[in-house]
């Protein structure tokens, strides 16, 4: 008879215990509710220190606190009686004092950056340094050169919050129905009149995560990451890093049978014209890197640049001279696309480590440099105001190549404005190349004279609408467009860089096409799975900007993988292999690499051909981490690296009100000393409670003392 | 186990191997036998096996006292220095703390 009441009880309880579970299931997920659409600042480390932002291990909570003006930034600060808060501001509030009053009250357990892109644009957003890239460059060879001696600096509104650390996550919230959902679960909860009052009362919380693993410096993190415990071999950190695109106009190869230029195989000095662009920016954000004015005008213009010059070479002539083009990825943390490149050159390896048996392009040194013209920074400069050329010395090579892009710019429409040469050169990757020879007749050309006009640069307001940009898919481009601009523009470098190579003028009628630039800047701005991008082999990417951080070298980012195929799309030469034999044969040929991809950069669905083409790709990792004990405290090279991170998730709930929270433990603690003390009560009395006489084989005996408790409690 | 239950002599071998257990780097040992067995060695009347017994619980009780004072001491030591150590405290880590020196 006990068998089966024994058997029902345990029925009854596993029953309880599996309904238990679903139920506490669902309430989990009835109690929190995920932010999706936030993005989270994240640490990065240089040789010295760390930077950004971490929440401890198990995530920061805080009662949500919305920052609309200074006096809710008071009450936060100095009235507040329920810490910790998350504080929740628009992108105008945030700034540099708010976030130090924030760190420095610890009340605040996290900020959460709101913007569901309607709000006015601030006046200014950048959280770069005032002087980016600061510490290198030519700075290396000449010490400090922006900001001294009451000299302006490049990025006035630079906060540099990006460049400190943080105690608390930051978080940014684009999501219009989250973001709806936040101010309603604020205003309905955590409104109060006076601020005891959020004592009594459950109030509206954000639980944000972005625990970082990574601490102190890259240094000790590297070298953590080697160590092996017992069980596992933990990552705290990944160098930063990607890959360089580069591509030679005219083909260069070791062997003869593989070059156009079978006549002449060395390149004298100063022969290889460079045409140079960043590839990369940043933002605080992870996944949130728009690179507008920072970076997609440049690649666009070198790309288009690339196109037409391909189209103005004839292929039955011989050239004296050549041009590479460079992407550099990188270029934001201390240029490290170009302090490898540079490395490598004076290696002796770049492109590519020599190997006499194989046909391969022979090795560019520093001395091969001419001309070199970096893009940076490009927008349409107002009506009747010019470019603005940079450069450090006044030589024949650079007077000669400023009035070339002057003469031709009159034709186009463009006017360059040449500055007076200057230590003071703006943050650019050609400053690398200065550094080490400072004898490279080299320019940038930016929009800005001293100052960046981009009041949001590297900052997630570097979007599409920070240039003004209308995609005319195909119909005519408005003549006071950027993309007529940068066509423009481009016709103006091709036939630069045309007279370099042929020593004459470009005698042709080929001209930009604003249909390129119009379909480039779309895939770069709004669409990454454009026709353009498809037509060049890529795989079909969701439908979203692209992110234009630099990334951790050993995972592939999609910039400089979709860079390389239009580029290799756009100037590529057709061949007869079939998809089946077209591939890269590196053992035997690496002058030239293969792609299968549409022959019609505007229609992905046009038949399909081999292309043959000069781009390919070189490592984009600072020589810091290849080379064998290199001092990270040096300055010398780029050693910035990114944490390590488990998830960054952040969530809403209630939490109940601070009371309740005293309540429920002083009656858990009430409770665990009465059971204690009942406990010992039996104890001490069990003598009378339970019988001495019942054996524990008498079946009435758990019945007496049952009876006996009752008595007693009674 | 119930030690009341369990006789002298078989007590006797337990703490012995208890106290040699110790020496192999087994503080805990010494301890735990030093608690059991101390009744036994000082506060029951004399029984044949108890001069041992003591002897075994004071040199267990005296092991444990330098090991807990030693490793405190150490304790004491690495947590205080082990972020001015640089990679020599990493090194002498066993897991190393996420996010923090």
């Amino acid at each position: 008879m006990y068998s089966q009441y024994i058997s029902v009880l345990i029925f009854i309880f596993s029953s309880l215990l599996s309904n238990c579970n679903v139920n506490s299931q669902r309430l989990k997920e009835s109690m929190y509710e995920n932010i999706d659409g936030s993005y989270a600042c994240f640490r990065r480390l240089n040789g010295t220190h760390q930077f950004g932002c971490t929440s401890a291990r198990s995530g920061n909570v805080g009662v949500v606190h919305i920052i609309e003006n200074q006096s809710d930034v008071d009450w936060l600060v100095k009235d507040a009686l329920a810490p910790p808060y998350v504080a929740v501001v628009q992108p105008a509030m945030f700034s540099k004092s708010l976030l130090l009053s924030l760190q420095t009250s610890e009340k605040v357990n996290g900020v959460a950056v709101i913007n569901n892109g309607f709000v006015e644009r601030p006046e200014s957003f950048t959280h770069e340094d005032s002087c980016p890239n600061r510490y290198s460059g030519l700075s290396l060879r000449l010490g400090q050169t922006c900001g001294i001696q009451e000299q302006s600096v490049w990025n006035p509104s630079g906060t540099s919050i990006l460049l400190m650390d943080w105690k608390f996550p930051i978080f940014y919230v684009t999501d219009q129905s989250q973001i709806d959902h936040l101010y309603n679960c604020y205003r309905k909860h955590n409104v109060v009149t006076h601020p005891a009052d959020q004592l009594d009362r459950a109030l509206c919380a954000l639980e944000l995560r972005s625990h970082m693993f990574a601490s102190g410096n890259s240094k000790k993190c590297i070298q953590r990451n080697s160590y092996k415990t017992l069980f596992s071999q933990m990552s705290f950190c990944d160098p930063l890093g990607g890959r360089n695109v580069w591509q030679t106009l005219l083909p260069r190869s070791t062997k003869k049978e593989f070059s156009l230029r079978t006549e002449k195989q060395m390149d004298s000095n100063g022969s290889i014209a460079v045409l140079a662009a960043r590839m990369d920016s940043n933002s605080m954000f992870d996944g949130l890197v728009p690179a507008s004015v920072g970076a997609v005008t440049s690649i666009v213009t070198l790309i288009a640049t690339a196109e037409l010059l391909q189209k103005m070479i004839s292929q039955s002539d011989s050239y004296e001279n050549n041009v590479l083009f460079l992407l550099l990825s990188g270029e934001s943390y201390d240029y490290i696309g170009s302090s490898r490149i540079v490395y490598d050159m004076k290696q002796g390896i770049f492109p590519v480590i020599p190997d006499p048996s194989v046909a391969q392009p022979p090795p560019i040194g520093l001395h091969h440099i001419g001309p070199f013209i970096e893009l940076s920074q490009l927008s349409r400069p107002k009506p009747g105001e010019s470019l603005h050329v940079h450069r450090l010395n006044a030589s024949t090579e650079t007077n000669k190549l400023i009035s070339n892009l002057q003469r031709y710019g009159k034709h186009w429409d463009i006017l360059f404005k040449d500055l007076p040469p200057s230590k003071n050169l703006p943050p650019a990757s050609l400053q690398t190349f200065l550094a080490e020879k400072p004898d490279i007749p080299g320019i940038i050309l930016t929009e800005h004279p001293m100052q960046y006009t981009n009041r949001y640069y590297h900052s997630v307001f570097d979007d599409i609408n920070n240039l003004n940009f209308k995609y005319a898919n195909g119909s005519q481009v408005p003549d006071d467009s950027i993309q007529s601009f940068l066509t423009n523009l481009t016709n103006t470098l091709a036939n630069s860089l045309f007279e370099h190579v042929s020593g004459k003028p470009y005698p042709g009628a080929a001209l930009a096409d604003p249909a390129l630039v119009d379909e480039l800047l779309y895939c770069y701005l709004e669409q990454s799975n454009c026709s353009l991008f498809q037509s060049a082999g890529n795989s079909i990417s969701p439908a979203k900007p692209l992110s234009y951080y630099v990334g951790v070298s050993h995972v592939p980012t999609p910039v400089p993988v979709l860079s390389g195929s239009a580029l290799a799309l756009l100037t590529g030469s057709p061949t007869s292999y079939n998809e089946t034999y077209c591939h890269n044969n590196v053992s035997t040929d690496q002058v030239y690499q293969y792609i299968w991809a549409s022959s019609k950069w505007n229609d992905s669905a046009s038949p399909k051909v081999c292309l043959q083409t000069t781009m390919n790709f070189s490592a984009a990792v600072s020589p810091a981490f290849v080379i064998e004990g290199y001092d990270m405290t040096s300055g010398q090279y780029s050693t910035w690296t990114e944490s390590v991170w488990p998830e960054l998730t952040a969530k809403l709930f209630i939490k109940p009100s601070f009371r309740q929270e005293v309540m429920t433990l002083s009656l858990g603690i009430t409770v665990l000393v009465l059971s204690f003390a009942g406990v010992l009560f039996i104890k001490v009395r069990k003598e009378i409670l339970f019988s001495p006489g019942a054996s524990t084989e008498d079946e009435r005996a758990p019945l007496i003392a049952t009876q006996a408790v009752g008595q007693v409690l009674c | 186990m119930d030690l009341s239950k369990v006789k002298d002599d078989r007590k006797l071998e337990i703490c012995r191997w208890y106290y040699k257990g110790g020496w192999a780097f087994l503080p805990f040992l010494w301890a735990v036998n030093f608690v059991w067995f101390y009744k036994d060695a000082f506060q029951r009347p004399p029984f044949e096996e108890q001069k041992q017994i003591r002897g075994y619980v004071i040199f267990s009780g005296i092991g444990a006292l330098i090991w807990s004072i030693a490793l405190t001491t150490w304790i004491i030591i690495f947590q205080k220095y082990r972020v001015e150590w640089g990679s020599v405290g990493d090194e002498l880590t066993f897991l190393i703390p996420s996010g923090s020196l």
